[in-house]
């Protein structure tokens, strides 16, 4: 097997790259989705408790 | 056993791949891995099997089996308890695929979205069936997999998570398919979600592949991609360029759709072969072609599975890994080949039973596939379902719907016993195409001819019986139906003609009709005359289809071949070019136009058509015999040898092919031992000799069959036609003969005996006997003058109207026989002339012993020449 070195920017939105990478670059995505989503919500929180 | 060739298989399928859109992709450097992996393997075109359903091309790719074996017919089947209709399903296969023959063998493999594979199969390895990846509900709500969707259901929970909803895609992911999107009104515009689908199924499928191509061990890895089908049928109608009758905002929005598809599926790949070894073969597949040219259909038919229609007869084949050849072209692969050459990659021995062959031609080094009886014969545990398992119907419902989205089924019926009728109707017909698809005519018979019975204005159903008639030398049941199909379409016609356009289009389901049924019913009718050499009144009908549908192929083709039946070269040669300005790369019509140079001497176009014919259909043997033709008159004998072993390669029962090479090995190339294996295979399976008398009538063909008589030969004839006072002597005919061109059936009554033929008869003898044919030769205006004579008219002779119509007819005609009969190496000719007969028997005789290998008393047949019969001299 050969072995994976490339790396990818992986946007919030996904991008056809990361589905053609398959689970792996499904499963990236998705992390980096929810990291977002808690970020944003955080800073939604902290700038209502502002 | 054979040897093992490869440790493990990847086989992945791409619904609908087609050529004709990769490698303008690949010239433009869209598809770079596919484009890689070609030059570093093989690769062709794979020919599909009709009707080209995918259910059934797809288990006939995993199983080897046509449909009327594996039992696919189609896209839906009725509940076994007659309460519904679902998806066919796993247990509708009746026979073992590729990997159930696999796990017999103690291997394991992993399949993933085959169809129909749910409920997924007890294997060794890993089954994720094709509801897998189907989302039913919107994103919001709980999305659970149907009961059967993995095998082991251990996995279940793992692999899940590698769904993608459609909804959950953003413009990131649509935005290469539709620049557009942003501008679309989605809601109006349902394509947007068909496009998302789509590629929301292709992720889910391609996540859950990766995964298990890395994370489990198998032998054998199959992974099915219907998308390129979808994006086809949703999009190909807007692909560049623009068609007229589209919109151009439409165009605009949807013309990138198939393209992204396909460098979409170029993306997977790349990850795909990026976790492959080097001990693993690499075999992609589609099963079918998509028209994406000027030949797209406009209309779509009005029947179920009409998108169908879009589908070519060609898809792909590449491969690529240890032991197969690179760089090289595959030529003559059908879906039924796959696995057997699957099956000979893990050396392991192909069905008898199996009606396609391995591809051995793509191996570096040559083997010879051990064969089996049938597989379905073989004892022991293959990982199948118990027959007892009955998919949820329920479950199946999404993969129903999207069926009805595509247009592939009718959205369902009110009333359930209608639709489960319609369904067996419509798998009965699947049935029969398949039998038809496989010159099993008689089989596809008996379906139609119990569908027309209980369905008599289902025109479709009748157009296939009359097919099978036609092709069964049934001519007047054909004419019959054909008639009475005629009627039943000017009725439905009236019918129509009443009908508002609301109530049109609710009875055409939304497509629009061409007016294809009643042309159809006009081609039928055209071959029919054809097939009784009414070549005339064929070209006549055909024409007539031609003026209503200008770009039907098949019609044209048919043009052509009345042409060349007719041995009118300059008119074939204008049928075959209006063929390829349809289809350019249409190797029937390359072939005949070849043909058409042939037979006037201009041997390099020949052969410049024959091999572009072979470029898309490789295993036409008449072509390569035609190639070993042709290049014979040219004197490249070397080559033309290797033309006549392709011939015979493809089809080795091709007695012609032989006879040229045993003349060849014995005459050009003295080499005995060669000559002496095509020499036995022709005493082996040469039906036998017969002598035949020819000419032009009134050319003396009586009189030479009175003198093989008197020399002792045996004669065939029935003696229906008495002498008279234009044969006093009798006519020696023999009935059947007169139908040669539709009956050969009497032949083996001939073997070994002398039977009178015409001369224009005599392109319709069949190959498989040795003639040698005494033909007869006399003046034309003494021929013309005894025929007018014997036909009443002797006062026009008397007047001096000599017939020079008849005279240039009779003269064209005698030209094109000699022609073919200098091209049929199992024909021997003496040509005998009449006036020579009279003048000199005794030497005629002598030349006719020696022809004849015999022995013939010439004071015997002396006495039957009688020269009072040379009475009408010019």
């Amino acid at each position: 097997m050969k072995s994976e070195t490339k790396k990818y920017e992986i946007p919030e939105g996904g991008s056809l790259g990361l589905l053609a990478l398959g689970d792996v670059g499904l499963i990236k995505w998705r992390e980096k989705r929810e990291l977002m989503r808690a970020k944003k919500k955080k800073a939604k929180k902290s700038k209502k408790d502002e | 056993m054979s040897k093992r060739i490869a440790k493990k298989v990847l086989l992945i399928g791409w619904d609908a791949a087609d050529w004709k859109v990769i490698m303008p992709l690949i010239k433009d450097g869209k598809m770079p891995t596919l484009a890689k992996f070609i030059s570093e393997g093989v690769h062709g075109k794979i020919k599909t099997l009709d009707p080209p359903l995918s259910p059934m091309l797809w288990t006939s790719m995993a199983t080897g089996y046509r449909a009327d074996k594996h039992g696919v017919l189609g896209f839906i089947e009725p509940l076994a308890d007659n309460s519904g209709i679902r998806p066919v399903t796993s247990t509708t296969r009746k026979v073992r695929a590729i990997w159930n023959i696999l796990h017999s063998q103690g291997m394991r493999s992993n399949v993933v979205g085959w169809w129909p594979s749910n409920p997924a199969e007890p294997i060794n390895g890993v089954m994720v069936s094709n509801l897998y990846q189907q989302a039913n509900k919107a994103i919001k709500e709980k999305w659970d997999m149907p009961d059967g969707t993995v095998h082991p259901s251990e996995l279940a929970e793992k692999l899940k998570e590698f769904r993608v909803h459609p909804q959950e895609l953003t413009g990131n992911h649509l935005t290469p398919f539709i620049p557009n999107l942003k501008k679309i009104d989605q809601e109006k515009d349902k394509r947007i979600m068909g496009v998302a689908k789509t590629l929301a199924n292709a992720a889910s499928i391609h996540a859950a592949s990766t995964y298990l191509q890395r994370e489990t061990e198998w032998d054998f890895m199959a992974v099915y991609h219907d998308a390129i089908d979808h994006f086809c049928h949703i999009a190909m109608k807007f692909h560049p360029p623009i068609r007229k009758g589209i919109p151009q905002e439409i165009f605009d929005n949807y013309k990138e759709v198939v393209n992204a598809g396909y460098m979409f599926h170029d993306m997977m790949l790349e990850r795909t072969l990026s976790m492959v070894d080097d001990e693993t073969v690499v075999m992609i597949v589609s099963d079918h072609g998509f028209h994406s040219d000027h030949l797209r259909p406009k209309y779509l038919l009005k029947e179920p599975a009409a998108p169908a229609q879009e589908h070519s007869p060609f898809g792909i084949i590449c491969m690529k890994g240890p032991g197969i050849k690179k760089g090289e072209v595959i030529h003559g692969a059908s879906v039924l080949d796959v696995t057997p050459t699957l099956l000979s990659l893990y050396g392991l021995p192909i069905g008898e039973n199996m009606e396609g062959k391995a591809l051995v031609q793509v191996l570096e080094e040559p083997i010879m596939p051990d064969k089996i009886k049938d597989w379905e014969k073989e004892e022991g545990d293959f990982g199948m379902h118990h027959q007892d398992v009955q998919e949820d119907p329920w479950a199946a419902q999404e993969a129903m719907q999207q069926l009805i989205e595509l247009g592939y089924i009718d959205a369902p019926d009110e009333n359930i016993a209608t639709r489960i009728e319609s369904s067996k109707n419509e798998s009965q017909y699947y049935l029969a195409r398949n039998f038809i698809d496989g010159s099993k005519y008689d089989q596809a018979i008996e379906v139609l001819e119990l569908l027309v019975e209980n369905n008599s204005k289902e025109v479709r159903y009748g157009q296939r019986l009359a097919f099978c008639y036609l092709n069964t030398n049934r001519f007047k049941k054909c004419r019959k139906l054909i008639d009475q199909l005629k009627v039943i379409q000017e009725e439905i016609e009236k019918e129509e003609a009443g009908m508002s356009e609301e109530e049109l289009n609710k009875r055409k389901k939304g497509f629009i009709r061409e007016t294809e049924l009643p042309n159809y019913l006009l081609f039928v009718e055209g071959l029919l005359f054809m097939k009784v050499n009414k070549l005339n009144k064929a070209i006549q009908l055909f024409r007539e289809v031609i003026e209503k549908v200008p770009n039907n192929l098949e019609v044209h083709l048919n043009i052509g071949k009345a042409f060349l039946h007719k041995q009118k070269w300059v008119e074939a040669e204008g049928a075959f070019i209006n063929c390829l300005a349809i289809d350019e790369t249409n190797s029937i019509a390359h072939h005949g136009l070849g043909l058409t140079f042939l037979r006037r001497d201009q041997y390099e176009s020949a052969l410049d058509e024959f091999f572009l014919s072979l470029e898309t259909n490789y295993a036409f043997p008449n072509t390569h015999y035609h190639i070993g033709e042709t290049l014979m008159k040219l004197g490249k004998i070397k080559e033309s040898e290797q033309a006549f072993k392709a011939a015979i390669s493809l089809a080795p029962g091709m007695t012609k092919a032989h006879r040229w090479l045993a003349d060849l090995y014995q005459n050009e190339l003295n080499e005995p031992l060669k000559a002496k294996e095509h020499l036995e295979f022709l005493e082996k399976n040469i039906k036998g000799e017969v002598v035949i008398v020819s000419g032009l009538p009134r050319s003396g063909t009586s009189m030479m069959m009175q003198i093989l008589d008197a020399a002792g030969m045996d004669i065939l004839t029935d003696q229906n036609r008495k002498a008279d006072e234009n044969n006093p002597k009798g006519y020696y005919e023999y009935d059947p003969v007169k139908k040669l061109m539709v009956d050969k059936s009497w032949l083996p009554n001939a073997k070994g005996k002398v039977v009178k033929v015409i001369a224009q008869l005599l392109p319709y003898l069949p190959s498989n006997y040795d003639y040698k044919v005494i033909f007869m030769r006399r003046e034309m205006g003494e021929v013309l003058k005894s025929q007018q004579i014997m036909l009443g008219k002797e006062k026009d002779v008397s007047k001096k109207a000599f017939p020079t119509g008849l005279n240039d007819a009779f003269l064209k005609q005698l030209s094109r026989v000699e022609t073919w009969i200098e091209s049929q190496p199992n024909i021997d000719v003496l040509n005998v002339n009449y006036k020579d007969v009279i003048d000199q028997p005794t030497e005629e005789v002598e030349a006719i012993s020696a022809f004849l290998g015999l022995d013939i008393d010439a004071k015997k047949v002396n006495n039957v020449i009688d020269e009072s019969l040379y009475r009408n001299r010019k």
